[in-house]
């Protein structure tokens, strides 16, 4: 089983190593960039059992590429056996992720970036007036895409891979990657979930 | 960006070495693939192999086929052959010759040598132990049978190969082992590539590596699994739990699982049915094909997608899209890119079209940019690299394939296949767009109806080549009525009407400044509608600006009929203004133009837009040359609609700019019959005066020959003719001397009254009448076809009078009286005898409606032969017999059926249900009778396959006349001849002209193994027998689109000449470039620059818009126009880019003694178009040299079977008289009422045109066409009524000739004008 479908945008498809599936190693020697810590956990609501409390240690430790590439596998096996089969999700299947898992993913986001990073930051960045819901000038806002206005690349080796990971230093929606390779279908399916639009999130 | 060349790729980022070898045995593998989508296989194996093998790892170096044409590549991959230990090639059909360059020399000492299909010279590398291809014709080997039988052509080559892999298992059951051992090797390890999955890469690696590399077993675990592999060809869907084998299955499937889960109702839903390739499926490389899945589906489509390891792709449609013999999808996308049957070997288009048409719907090849980077594709200017071009672009559209849309890419660093979201968008949208067009009542649909106005005013609205536009656009109303479609309720009743309702009032319309308005919309509107429109402001400023606008809001003109609206394009909006024209890049649209599209798209949503005849000027704004992104205009403009297109038939060129730029499915129709031109007033008393000499030659001949010398005299034969001075008695000499000038006028005189002429202008779906036909049908059958052994009728009869028709042509041009009168008879018999056959055709009508054997009752009837024979005893040539003429006359019958049937009609209503258009070639009907029937969706040809044989041979006697007259005039051969090239020209001679370049200098084409014309050897000195020739070669913006790989062929072919060691005095290309050399401090090879066109994506001098607009300032503006927008660089060096190099191009034109060039056809002769002089650098040559000596110019003319060298002037003469002069011409003009008072004053424009930049017209033109047109009172009211607008124009010419000082007159015919003037102008601005 591969996470070919865990890369992003323009970058490229690549079968990173089965262990991706892993739970992190907490006491990765990576360096970490401090996450916010919020006064009370955010709850771990699953419709499905979905274990939630690695994305949550890789959010707390601050480990946001990790947190990220977990992010993206939860997405794929949340949409069902077939979605792991194939190793990315497929557009129709995004309606029927489940919401709970969704909204705990994105409250886990929220709470430790501080607000800065989630599906529901991406999205008000869309229908802000000035990106008026175009996804190549929400690519800009959020830091997406280089000077030269080509796409960053995702690459599994952390060296080449473009994407910012330090809270600090990445704009506002930078995070979760979601995987444009397949054409913009994914990310369009995925902002139009109706779970962005709960009151907790606005 | 990529320095000039097309892939900057870089094959290190390819190479794979293990982390830590240890003391592992490591071998070496280098690859060299055409299909990228491999890569990431091999790279993965490679990393497997290093991770998992224990005794073994592998080091690999890949290329991308395209990457060997960089030096510093071909170095490395040189380097890296030397120590390898295998080698892998797969479907090298181009640079086959470097492959073997560099692995021959290595093949011995390499282990295994592994060449999946490719051309034969490269099959002959492989070797695995004792299996080697290169023994073939010798052993019984199983391959030899194979190769012999399949010689590579149609698909077998690659079929046959699968159709053995699948065999051969069981074949080699019957061989003794050690013998197929290594067969059953290689039959193996084609089967593991052709499975192309990581696995089956590393089991093709490692089951190598133990049996020829190490010869003993190292391997760790069991490696020599099976292939595992996916059927052949089979049904794929991304989220199908398997591949489907049936359709029944996969339709069950996606009806019942997959439809209710993307939310689409399957009874409603279009199916797109889309192509792919295997390889793509098996190596997972797959992400393009994914996403276009997705987009159709989002976009409330379903998908069948079928794929296929062969190259036929027509088998899997074959197998798949029919069901009960029904299609089962109502849109087709080739997603391949190649051609339908046979890929980047060897095509079969008989058997694609075949199948599409069977298919019947509209068929869109997309292209997956594989060439070049898709980084590389988004920066470049030309867009699709070239070689991508002629195979996937080119080569499918000889299927009938549309939409060249790029729709994927290669990542420079991974080799992945990358969707372009923006396009497969568009693809998406498109295919809908298309299938609509079957799934919606005609009562529904909504179509958009496009006319021109060239130059841009009222007189010309409607303006397209050859056509009755309005004439045309009732017939297809009426039409569109009967099938169903909503026209509302007030159709104008006839075409008056039609144009009234178009120009609001044409007369005294007069008193409306503007064309009817048919849609206002407010800046705010459009810049809602118009994502692009901030764009446009950089040229013209915010909206609404200054054109098709009232000055608040945009407006589109036009007029609605229930659901069908038919508007007006807007101009480019730059004609009067001498700056921009200058620009060497052409400006955006402006905004009234973008709110014309916008308007089609968002307001009108139209179901198709219907743009009306030859041309507009949709397909000529910015953007890449071939491949558009989203930034290009014509992508942005025409958006998501269909676009029918109609499309002169002789005009293949532009309709392929129209196609690829604009996604145009062309629909071709007629040009008028051409007949001759015939002979009028002073000419007509010329030719009578010598029939009479013929009988009284020798009582009163000296009498009639004065007055036949005076009479020419008043018509300004003298010009042409050595006539003897005007006090001269012919009295004075002997017969024969007075049988010469007679012989020499009369010469003269046939030429003009045969010149073939376009009559009148053609209505769509009105085919030509009995009378027509025979016109067409005597040209044809003048013609000798050697390709189909057929002679034409001129040298039957001449044979058959004991005479050789070149022979009598050659005489009868030197003035010999008794050939001329032969010759004029032999034309006089042809027409008789074609009537003969056509008459048994014709009804009451006088319309050939059903085609009669021409040559049934042959001889049957009471002995006196057919009836063509007996004309021809009638006409003296009683010595043919029929069977001299059953060849000829059995093609002749063919051609008849294709004269008379027509689909002009037919194909625009099939093609707005939605269903195919059959394609077929574009050109000149009489050369190439397959242009016929029209209504066809119009391709060029191969361009890689020319120039032909057949075109070199004739470029040769062309360019032998033209020097033969030369040094005849001026005692020397010229040193630099400066040569313009035409995409239709190239494309109806086979490159003609093209091959006149190469023999100019000394260079001869040679095609491949394929019949590709690729490659080139210089002609020795002694064989050329003259100096080699330098020349300076302008491409047309067109051509440049069409034909790159042959500018690189002329450019390689002017540096290898220049590099030659020859004497200075023999090598006029060398002399010039080691000046240039010199004077530019550039090498030589550097300094032989001759190959010139626009900027990419940049069209024409705009000379031609200047003369039409006529504000232009003075011939030096005309000529920076041309010196500036002309002067962009060809180099074969680096050829992804166009050079800015006008210092270069100047300097080459300072050197010319000649200008030239050729003319292929009547219909488009020098005054009907503005090309010609738009391109013509005579003047600006004069004014380069620094002797200020006028180049002398000369025009090839290949229109007539007796081919002619002519000077511009003569020839511009020769138009003269026979078009704008001559009764039959503006006579048949008139008939069609307001376009044909504008086609008269456009040939008038066009004249003029040659003043300003050649000086090749002579005064009496312009007298003479005064005199017809604005002296006689009469014509000139009736030009007045038809179309004031066009009259206006055409008094404008006059005044402005005289005051640019072309033509000197009396003050009274210049009074006249201007008082002329005054009141046209106060009759249209409503004073």
């Amino acid at each position: 089983m591969t996470t070919a479908a865990a890369l992003v945008t323009l970058g490229l498809a690549f079968t990173a190593p089965a262990s991706r599936l892993a739970p992190p190693r907490v006491s990765s020697a990576r360096m970490m960039c401090a996450a916010v810590m919020p006064e009370t956990p955010p709850a771990l609501e699953s419709d499905c059992g979905f274990d939630h409390v690695p994305l949550s240690i890789a959010l707390q430790s601050g480990d946001f590429l990790e947190a990220d590439q977990i992010t993206r596998d939860a997405l794929i096996k949340l949409a069902g056996d077939s979605a792991v089969s194939r190793g990315y999700v497929y557009f129709a299947e995004v309606p029927n992720l489940p919401e709970a898992d969704l909204a705990t993913i994105e409250r886990l986001w929220l709470a430790y970036s501080g607000g800065k990073f989630g599906y529901s930051v991406q999205v008000k960045a869309l229908q802000s007036k000035k990106v008026n819901n175009n996804l190549e000038k929400l690519f800009d806002k959020i830091g997406w895409r280089n000077e030269k206005g080509q796409l960053l690349r995702w690459l599994p080796e952390k060296a080449n891979n473009e994407f910012i990971y330090e809270l600090d230093a990445a704009p506002e929606g930078h995070l979760p990657l979601t995987n444009t390779l397949r054409g913009q279908q994914l990310i369009t399916a995925l902002f139009k979930h109706p779970v962005w639009a709960r009151d907790e999130f606005q | 960006m990529g320095g000039g060349l097309f892939t900057q790729s870089n094959p290190e980022d390819r190479r794979v070495v293990p982390d830590e070898p240890g003391d592992r045995q490591i071998f070496k593998v280098v690859y060299v693939v055409l299909e990228s989508q491999y890569q990431s296989s091999l790279s993965t194996a490679c990393k497997r192999i290093n991770a998992g093998q224990e005794k073994v790892a592998v080091e690999c170096s890949g290329y991308i086929l395209e990457e060997l044409r960089d030096p510093a590549n071909f170095e490395q991959f040189k380097k890296d052959v030397a120590d390898a230990n295998i080698f892998i090639g797969s479907l090298i059909f181009e640079l086959a010759d470097k492959v073997v360059e560099a692995v021959e020399p290595y093949r011995e000492t390499m282990d295994a040598v592994c060449v999946f299909p490719s051309m034969p010279a490269v099959m002959r590398l492989n070797k695995i132990g004792s299996f080697t291809m290169a023994s073939m014709g010798q052993s019984k080997n199983v391959m030899l049978d194979f190769m012999k039988k399949n010689k590579p052509s149609g698909t077998s080559f690659q079929d046959g190969m699968l159709k053995l892999v699948r065999t051969l298992p069981k074949v080699l059951k019957f061989l003794p082992g050690d013998k197929a051992k290594d067969a059953r090797s290689f039959m193996m390890s084609l089967q593991y590539w052709l499975g192309g999955s990581p696995e089956n890469i590393e089991a093709l690696l490692l089951n190598l590596a133990s049996t020829y590399v190490f010869e003993s077993d190292l391997l760790t675990g069991e490696v020599v699994e099976p292939p595992t592999v996916i059927p052949d060809q089979g049904i794929w869907h991304p989220v199908a739990p398997r591949v489907f084998e049936t359709n029944e299955e996969y339709i069950q499937w996606l009806r019942n699982e997959h439809a209710p889960t993307i939310g689409v109702d399957p009874n409603k839903a279009p199916v797109i049915g889309v192509v792919l390739q295997k390889s793509h499926i098996n190596t997972k490389d797959d992400a393009h094909y994914v996403a276009l899945i997705m987009e159709i589906e989002a976009n409330g489509g379903l998908v069948l997608p079928i794929y296929t390891g062969s190259l036929d792709f027509s088998k899997p449609i074959e197998d798949y899209f029919f069901l009960n013999g029904r299609s089962v999808v109502d849109t087709t996308i080739n997603l391949t890119g190649f051609a339908l049957v046979g890929g980047p070997a060897t095509q079969d288009h008989p058997k694609a079209i075949a199948t599409l048409k069977k298919l019947n719907r509209p068929y869109l090849c997309a292209v997956p940019a594989t060439f070049q980077t898709f980084e590389e594709w988004k920066d470049s200017e030309l867009g699709l690299h070239p070689v991508q071009v002629a195979l996937q672009v080119a080569l499918p559209e000889l299927d009938g394939a549309i939409e060249p849309i790029i729709f994927a890419g290669r990542d420079g660093v991974t080799g992945r296949s990358i969707p372009q979201s923006d396009r497969i968008e568009t693809l998406a949208k498109r295919a809908i767009k298309w299938s609509n067009l079957s799934a919606k009542k005609n009562a529904d649909k909504k179509v958009a109806i496009t006319v021109f106005s060239f130059p841009p005013d009222k007189g010309n609205v409607g303006t397209a080549a050859y056509l009755n536009v309005f004439g045309s656009i009732f017939e297809a109303l009426k039409t569109m009525k009967a099938e169903g479609y909503d026209l509302g309720a007030e159709l104008p009743t006839d075409v008056e009407g039609l144009v009234d309702a178009v120009l609001h009032d044409k007369e005294a319309s007069m008193a409306s400044p503007t064309l009817n308005v048919a849609y206002s919309m407010s800046v705010a509107e459009y810049k809602e509608l118009t994502p692009y429109a901030e764009d446009l402001e950089e040229n013209w400023g915010p909206p609404p600006g200054q054109l098709n606008t009232d000055g608040q809001n945009l407006l589109v003109y036009g007029v609605r009929f229930g659901n069908v609206f038919i508007g007006v394009q807007p101009s480019f909006g730059y004609e009067g203004d001498p700056m921009r024209l200058l620009y060497a890049k052409s400006a955006s649209p402006h905004h009234g133009f973008a709110a014309y599209y916008t308007y089609i798209e968002k307001v009108l949503e139209a179901d198709a837009v219907l743009h009306f005849g030859t041309h507009g000027s949709l397909e000529f704004m910015p953007g890449k040359q071939v491949g558009m992104s989203g930034g290009c205009y014509p992508d942005r403009l025409i958006q998501s609609t269909p676009n029918l297109y109609y499309y002169a038939a002789n005009n293949p060129s532009e309709a392929t700019i129209a196609k690829r730029r604009s996604y145009a499915n062309t629909i071709s129709y007629l040009t008028p019959p051409a007949e001759n031109a015939g002979l009028y007033k002073g000419l007509k008393e010329v030719g009578e005066l010598i029939s009479s000499y013929q009988g009284l030659r020798e009582s009163r001949g000296a009498s009639i020959v004065n007055s036949i010398v005076a009479t020419a005299r008043t018509c300004n034969l003298d010009k042409d003719v050595d006539l003897p001075s005007e006090d001269f008695d012919t009295a004075e000499l002997t017969l024969d001397e007075r049988d010469i000038i007679v012989g020499k006028v009369y010469s003269k005189i046939m030429e003009i009254e045969s010149r073939l002429l376009p009559c009148g202008l053609h209505t769509v779906g009105v085919p030509p009448t009995a009378e027509e036909a025979i016109a067409t049908l005597v040209n044809i059958a003048s013609i000798d076809r050697p390709e189909d052994e057929i002679d034409g009728l001129p040298r039957i009869l001449a044979r058959s009078v004991g005479r050789d028709i070149e022979d009598i042509y050659r005489s009868a041009n030197a003035g010999n009286l008794d050939d001329n009168l032969l010759s004029e008879n032999i034309k006089e018999a042809i027409r008789a005898a074609v009537r003969a056959s056509v008459e048994r055709s014709t009804d009451a009508a006088g319309r050939v409606t059903e085609v009669n054997p021409m040559m049934a009752s042959l001889g049957a009837v009471l002995g006196g032969g057919s009836p063509m024979l007996s004309a021809l005893k009638k006409q003296g040539f009683d010595k043919v017999q029929d069977p001299d003429l059953e060849k000829l006359f059995g093609y002749l019958e063919f051609c008849l059926k294709q004269v008379v049937a027509d689909n002009e009609m037919g194909a625009l209503i099939e093609g707005l249900n939605g269903e195919y258009t059959l394609p077929g070639p574009g050109g000149d009907p009489i050369r190439n009778p397959l242009v016929l029937p029209t209504g066809k969706n119009m391709h060029a040809l191969d361009p890689q396959a020319i120039p032909t044989i057949a075109a070199c041979d004739c470029a040769k006697v062309m360019v032998d006349r033209l020097l033969e007259r030369q040094v005849a005039e001026e005692g020397e051969y010229p040193e630099s001849i400066a040569f313009v090239l035409w995409g239709t020209d190239n494309i109806k001679t086979y490159g003609e002209s093209l091959a006149q370049v190469l023999w100019m200098v000394g260079v001869r084409p040679l095609p491949d193994s394929l019949g590709r014309v690729n490659q080139i050897e210089a002609i020795p000195l002694e064989e050329l027998g003259r100096p080699r020739v330098d020349v300076v070669v302008t491409c047309s913006g067109v051509f440049r689109d069409l034909f790159i790989n042959q500018m690189n062929l002329l450019d390689r072919a002017v540096k290898l000449v220049a590099e030659l060691d020859e004497p200075l005095d023999q090598n006029f290309v060398r002399k010039h470039a080691l000046e240039q050399a010199e004077e530019f401090g550039v090498s030589v090879r550097d300094a032989a620059t001759r190959v010139f066109s626009n900027a990419a994506g940049s069209y024409s001098a705009n000379v031609g818009l200047a003369i039409e607009n006529g504000g232009w300032e003075g011939e030096q503006q005309l000529q920076e126009q041309f010196t500036s927008r002309k002067g962009f660089a060809f180099n074969a060096d680096r050829p992804g880019i166009l050079d800015d190099k006008a210092d270069m191009f100047k300097s080459s034109l300072k050197k010319v003694d000649v200008t030239f060039q050729n003319l292929d056809s009547s219909e488009i002769s020098l005054t009907d178009v503005s090309h010609y002089f738009d391109s013509d650098p005579t003047k600006v040559v004069g004014s380069l040299r620094t002797d200020g000596k006028k180049p002398s110019s000369f025009v090839a003319d290949t229109t007539t079977a007796n081919g002619q060298v002519r000077t511009l002037s003569e020839t511009v003469r020769l138009d003269a008289r026979t078009k704008l002069l001559n009764p039959k011409f503006y006579e048949g003009m008139l008939k069609s009422g307001y376009e044909g008072t504008r086609e008269i004053t456009k040939r008038l424009r066009n004249t003029m045109g040659w003043s300003a930049t050649a000086g090749a017209v002579d005064n009496f033109v312009y007298e003479d066409a005064n005199d017809v047109f604005i002296a006689d009172e009469e014509m000139q009211k009736r030009l007045l009524e038809t179309n004031p607008n066009a009259f206006r124009d055409m008094v404008t010419t006059f005044l402005e000739a005289n005051g640019r000082g072309y033509w000197e007159t009396s003050e009274e015919n210049l009074d006249r004008l201007r008082q002329l003037y005054a009141e046209v102008d106060d009759k249209i601005e409503g004073l």
